[in-house]
């Protein structure tokens, strides 16, 4: 099995699922918009302030409007994309990272080991998102590392469900016991056996956790306790937006709409690998 | 009252699912299917916060009904201002539900339609229609049982955000208020509260299966 | 000379990439005929009686071809057409009782649903009566009993009540007895045979084993990788095979006193697309020979035997 040809044809299969062709472009022009505003190149600063421009609907200078401050509504959803999406990711390879590493050994070694980080991990999963995350952040504050931190216990649990399934069943293969035969010490099994095999299914968690995540993450800061203001965040928008909706629409529709859009194509890229790893079940 | 908040959505949530579950594995590839998924990738995205705002906004501000602008009415005290004041929280939290169920039902669906006993039930000339919803149906309800009691259990704490929205004084937005006035012992209590109910509903699911499987009902 | 039944040309291919499954498959039953169709694992036997009552899976459709019963195209008719026929006028039973009966629903009620279907008066001393003439003990307590309290052999008496409750003129039966023991196996193909004398029902009979084929037969339809190959009465064929692939299948129960698997053609069939303008059988036959390889045997008929084969057994060459 020679690593190129194996990855072309998996690249094939993710492209011919449409859910996934069409999650990666949408999730590429997202990318993009966060990333503009990562290098400060928005049409607007998302803080600057302009008092002729108070509550203006959408038209060619402010795509999305401007809220009551004046501020460009389009600048601040792109400058809020990038905070939402930049601690999803943060909260997403914290807990991947811990969840693999405790789901792998405690599947792996077996033991005591096992039984306490399956337990633990239940008890973590048996609490709602929210609240846990709430919980969380209460403890630890509200710069945007907590929350990203916060958010990342959250999810570990399900990495740690994750990976610790095919490592039980990998682990009594006939050619992982030839290995230790062998003589080959834990960790090179580890990482060079059973590793390739798991990240396929941990691919497409990854995808469906970061989806959930920007959802839990805006909730916090609807809730104000993520993101503070005047900095912008999706969620804290929409919060704002509760008192202006009824006579300024957009400042409801815009965040809602790319809140959605990153959720939605974070969702079909996850369908889109799924699809790749076993393309006789497709999806649309 | 989170009880009362949690059932109404959960009936609306499965009722929602599984219909358009149904409705979606009856024909799988095809347009029917399509939009079923559809609707079940925006209700996922959909966060319940937009939603809610989507709706105080529409009707608050529109049409001046705002049901929950009152102060909340337990059923035995007011029974139809307590049921107005449900109505849109339970909409929004069974759409939610909606979701994963209507997932989950059509993946069961569609792996019970290859089975078998459904190609004896037509091939011994039972009607369609009968087919999908005799056999097909109540043979595949063991997923959707499950995912119905992890939503359910899911909304008891995880409402808070509807549950602020509409101020209903709900366990979730205890906790909540408990966080924002630093009071950790009502902090503590609901949660363990929640954790409590959490295991409460496994069990109720487990007994739900064993009424609905004759099977299981046998290994006792 | 009443065919009850006749399949002509069926081809059957797969849904998605149009592979070529069943191709051009004929044969008939006459009325009071029992006829077995014999071919082993992927020869399409279970598809062409499949797609006698329109029970095809998702994956896999009709190319051509047509199926008669009593004279009317049954291929083309309409589901809630078809659904006055299946349970009635022809039924079916299926290879494996463990999975073919709803898990969830009890016996008795199973059964009676065969009578709602067909909006006749349900009983439940007509079912009683059924579970009875099946040798299913105690069946007053059966009526209400779930299939998992059953043996396999019992579940397998269930289904053949089940389809023979409304006297069908036509009965299928895909390989019923593959899934059971030995002993039980003797005591189905009893109460199948019983069953048919009494109501004077035409039967297909389907199985890999031409041992247990030729004692509930009268005519045999031996199929190859999708394809006829031979069709003959039961003793023509045990006596004089044409087609070399049926010299073998014999060759293998003569020595062989309890069935097996067929282990003396050296050699797997081939997968029915791959063979477009050859012999189905070349690659494995011991009469193989040039023109084999290029076109694909004429059928002819000699004596109602017919068999598709270039150099059939018994011929010069």
């Amino acid at each position: 099995m020679t690593k190129k040809s194996s990855r072309k044809t998996w690249f094939y299969y993710y492209w011919n699922s449409l859910s996934g062709r069409i999650g990666l472009i949408l999730l590429t022009l997202l990318l993009l918009g966060a990333l503009c505003s990562l290098f400060h190149i928005l049409p607007y600063g998302p803080l600057a302030q302009d008092p002729t421009a108070i509550i203006k609907g959408p038209s060619w200078h402010h795509l999305f409007g401007t809220d009551q401050f004046g501020r460009d509504i389009f600048s601040r959803v792109l400058d809020g994309l990038r905070r939402s999406l930049s601690v999803s990711v943060v909260a997403v390879f914290l807990a991947t990272f811990l969840g693999l590493f405790i789901g792998v050994t405690a599947g792996y070694f077996g033991g005591f080991l096992d039984t306490l980080a399956v337990r633990l991990s239940d008890i973590f999963f048996a609490f709602p998102a929210i609240l846990l995350a709430l919980a969380i952040v209460s403890a630890l504050g509200h710069t945007w590392i907590d929350t990203s931190f916060a958010i990342a216990i959250v999810y570990t649990p399900i990495f740690v469900r994750v990976t610790r399934g095919p490592v039980l069943s990998l682990k009594e293969l006939d050619y992982i016991k030839a290995t230790k035969v062998l003589g080959y010490s834990s960790s090179r099994i580890l990482i060079k056996h059973i590793l390739p095999n798991i990240m396929p299914i941990l691919l497409v968690q990854v995808a469906l956790s970061l989806s959930w995540a920007i959802l839990t993450e805006s909730g916090l800061s609807f809730l104000g306790l993520g993101t503070q203001a005047p900095d912008a965040s999706l969620g804290l928008m929409v919060s704002d937006a509760q008192s202006l909706v009824s006579f300024a629409w957009w400042t409801l529709a815009a965040p809602s709409l790319f809140l959605m859009l990153s959720v939605v194509s974070l969702n079909l890229v996850g369908d889109g690998l799924r699809d790749s790893l076993d393309p006789t079940r497709k999806s649309i | 009252m989170t009880l009362e908040l949690a059932i109404f959505s959960t009936l609306i949530g499965v009722v929602l699912g599984t219909l358009i579950g149904l409705f979606s594995a009856s024909k799988p590839g095809s347009r029917r299917d399509f939009i079923g998924q559809f609707f079940g990738l925006t209700a996922l995205a959909i966060p319940s916060f937009v939603l809610s705002t989507t709706l105080v906004a529409i009707f608050a501000d529109k049409f001046h009904y705002f049901p929950n602008g009152f102060e909340y009415a337990t059923p035995w005290h007011n029974l139809s201002l307590n049921l107005q004041q449900m109505l849109f929280p339970s909409l929004v939290l069974g759409i939610a539900v909606a979701a994963p169920v209507m997932r989950t039902a059509r993946s069961s669906l569609l792996e019970t339609q290859e089975k078998d006993f459904v190609r004896t039930a037509i091939g011994k000339g039972v009607k369609l229609r009968r087919v999908k919803f005799v056999h097909v149906l109540r043979n595949s309800f063991n997923p959707i049982v499950t995912m119905t009691g992890i939503q359910f259990g899911y909304l008891l704490g995880g409402s808070v955000i509807v549950e602020q929205i509409f101020s209903l004084p709900g366990v979730g937005r205890q906790v909540l208020q408990g966080i924002l006035k630093r009071e950790y012992s009502t902090v503590q209590s609901t949660v363990m509260l929640i954790a409590c109910c959490f295991v409460i509903i496994n069990l109720l699911t487990d007994v739900i299966y064993r009424y609905v499987d004759p099977r299981i009902r046998e290994n006792d | 000379m009443n065919p009850i039944l006749q399949v002509k040309n069926l081809s059957l291919q797969t849904r998605e990439d149009k592979r070529l499954l069943v191709d051009d498959v004929s044969f008939e039953i006459e009325e009071g005929e029992s006829v077995g169709l014999v071919g082993e694992s992927g020869s399409g036997k279970t598809l062409t009686a499949l797609s006698i009552l329109g029970l095809l899976p998702a994956a896999v459709e009709v190319k051509s071809g047509e199926i008669l019963f009593k004279g009317e195209s049954i291929s083309q008719m309409s589901s809630s057409a078809l659904q006055q026929i299946r349970g009635n006028r022809i039924s079916m039973i299926y290879q494996d009782p463990m999975t073919s009966l709803n898990p969830m629903m009890r016996i008795g009620k199973q059964i009676q649903e065969v009578f709602d279907a067909h909006e006749i008066d349900d009983s439940k001393e007509k079912v009683i009566e059924a579970l009875r003439s099946v040798e299913i003990p105690n069946p007053e307590e059966a009526f209400s009993s779930y299939p998992h309290e059953f043996s396999g052999g019992m579940r397998q008496r269930v289904m053949i009540a089940m389809a023979m409750i409304l006297k069908p003129n036509l009965l299928l039966a895909d390989e019923p007895t593959t899934a059971l023991d030995v002993t039980i196996q003797k005591q189905i193909l009893n109460l199948v045979k019983r069953e048919r004398q009494e109501n004077a029902m035409s039967l297909l009979w389907i199985s890999h084993d031409l041992g247990v084929v030729s004692e509930m037969v009268e005519k045999v339809v031996v199929m190859y990788a999708g394809r006829v190959a031979e069709i003959g009465a039961v003793k023509e064929i045990f006596q004089h095979p044409r087609h070399p692939y049926t010299n073998g299948l014999i060759g293998s129960i003569v020595k062989r006193s309890h069935q097996e698997r067929l282990l003396s053609i050296p050699g797997i069939p081939p997968k029915p697309w791959t063979i477009e303008s050859s012999c189905a059988f070349a690659d494995r036959c011991p009469r193989v020979q040039t023109d084999c390889t290029v076109q694909k045997p004429a059928f002819p008929t000699e004596n109602s035997h017919s068999y598709s084969c270039f150099h059939p057994e018994g011929s010069q060459s």
